[in-house]
């Protein structure tokens, strides 16, 4: 209940000031068992078994929206080698990048599995382009993992 | 977020009310899976019982300013799986989720065919440099390729296949860092320090499932007798 209030709360203010300056990236997920109670009542006023989430993403534009988007934002030409060239005109008016994973693997065999990946801004622009740098955050996040006592 | 629903039609109204004085995207995305049971101080009776899947998605997304009136550039997915039959419940996940989301400049550039350069061009009034990158794989192996899960908890082995897993792994104890390197070299990974050496290779030995992956570390283990 109370970070719904601060959800509507930080909605409320973002958009009565007409706030483009910051990214808002809200989530709350839930897997297992969850009985939430109400004061004076022993009965669950909520229960839930299995899996939630729920997100909430406030993203801006780049620009305050007053600037013209060129003609075209993305073109695909071939270079002289023969290789394709893909250039992403950077348009203001296209929203600030955000890229967020969140993964869960539960079974009964091997302990739970829950991964949550979130990037902003050119590191998320950079780290799409390679699918070589995206194992590499798998694969750091898996040694953490076992780092930290993790069974495999 | 006990009042998602309602949460995401305030959040629609406050923007609009605003008179579109926020220039951007809103995406509010609402998913249960199995068993949600909600009741009231007032009734001892669930005043809502969800037994499946429930998911609600509310995408506010502005169009781009110019000749293209295009919308801005959002990708999201969500994946959920489950095999709750008995039967299978010690072979395969119970539950299995895949969601993500993309936005922006960083989703034209996930979205770009395989290997090929990348160049995003900043605009005339920008002062971010000029950022050239090369893809590698395609769009949909890129997503994909971040954070993999193992594709079941439990995979069932032939008892046979098994025997020579353990005889791999009984191996290990006469070998030197040195040997074991070569040997996860030739098995295709990569080297690590001498004192990861052997659980490193363990490890690879545990993670064969296939007749192909054992074959393969057997052969890389001749290349040092």
């Amino acid at each position: 209940m109370i970070k719904s209030s601060i959800a509507v709360i930080s909605l409320t203010l973002l958009g009565l000031t007409g706030c483009t300056s910051h990214l808002v990236f809200l989530e709350e997920d839930h897997i297992g068992l969850k009985a939430a109670f109400e004061a004076n009542n022993p009965t669950p006023a909520q229960l839930s078994l299995g899996y939630r989430r729920g997100v909430i993403a406030v993203i801006p534009q780049q620009s305050n929206g007053s600037k013209t988007s060129p003609a075209l934002s993305v073109t695909t030409t071939t270079n002289a080698t023969g290789d394709k060239v893909v250039i992403v005109t950077n348009d203001p008016n296209e929203l600030m990048s955000l890229y967020t994973v969140f993964k869960a693997n539960v079974g009964f065999g091997d302990p739970v599995q829950i991964k949550h990946f979130l990037a902003t801004g050119n590191a998320a622009t950079s780290l799409l382009a390679d699918t070589n740098e995206l194992r590499n955050v798998a694969d750091s996040l898996k040694d953490s993992r076992e780092q930290k006592g993790g069974g495999k | 977020m006990k009042n998602l629903p309602a949460l995401i039609i305030a959040s629609f109204c406050v923007i609009m009310a605003g008179g579109c004085a926020y220039h951007g995207a809103v995406y509010s995305e609402y998913a249960q899976f199995a068993l949600d049971v909600r009741s009231t101080a007032e009734s001892s009776a669930p005043i809502k019982v969800d037994l499946g899947y429930d998911r609600g998605v509310l995408a506010y997304v502005p169009k781009l300013k110019g000749k293209t009136g295009e919308a801005c550039s959002v990708i999201s997915w969500q994946n959920i799986g489950s095999s709750p039959a008995p039967s299978s419940i010690g072979t395969k996940s119970v539950l299995n989720v895949d969601a993500g989301f993309i936005s922006g400049t960083a989703a034209n550039v996930a979205s770009a065919p395989r290997d090929a350069t990348v160049v995003v061009v900043v605009g005339p009034d920008a002062k971010a440099a000029r950022l050239e990158l090369k893809t590698i794989g395609g769009p949909g192996e890129r997503i994909a390729a971040a954070l993999p899960f193992a594709p079941a908890t439990v995979i069932v082995i032939a008892p046979e296949l098994q025997e020579r897993k353990v005889a791999l792994i009984q191996k290990i104890a006469a070998l030197d860092p040195t040997k074991v390197n070569k040997i996860l070299e030739a098995a295709g990974f990569p080297a690590v320090s001498s004192d990861k050496a052997k659980a490193a290779l363990q490890d690879r030995i545990l993670e064969a499932r296939t007749e192909d992956a054992v074959k393969k570390l057997e052969d890389a283990f001749k290349t040092v007798q």
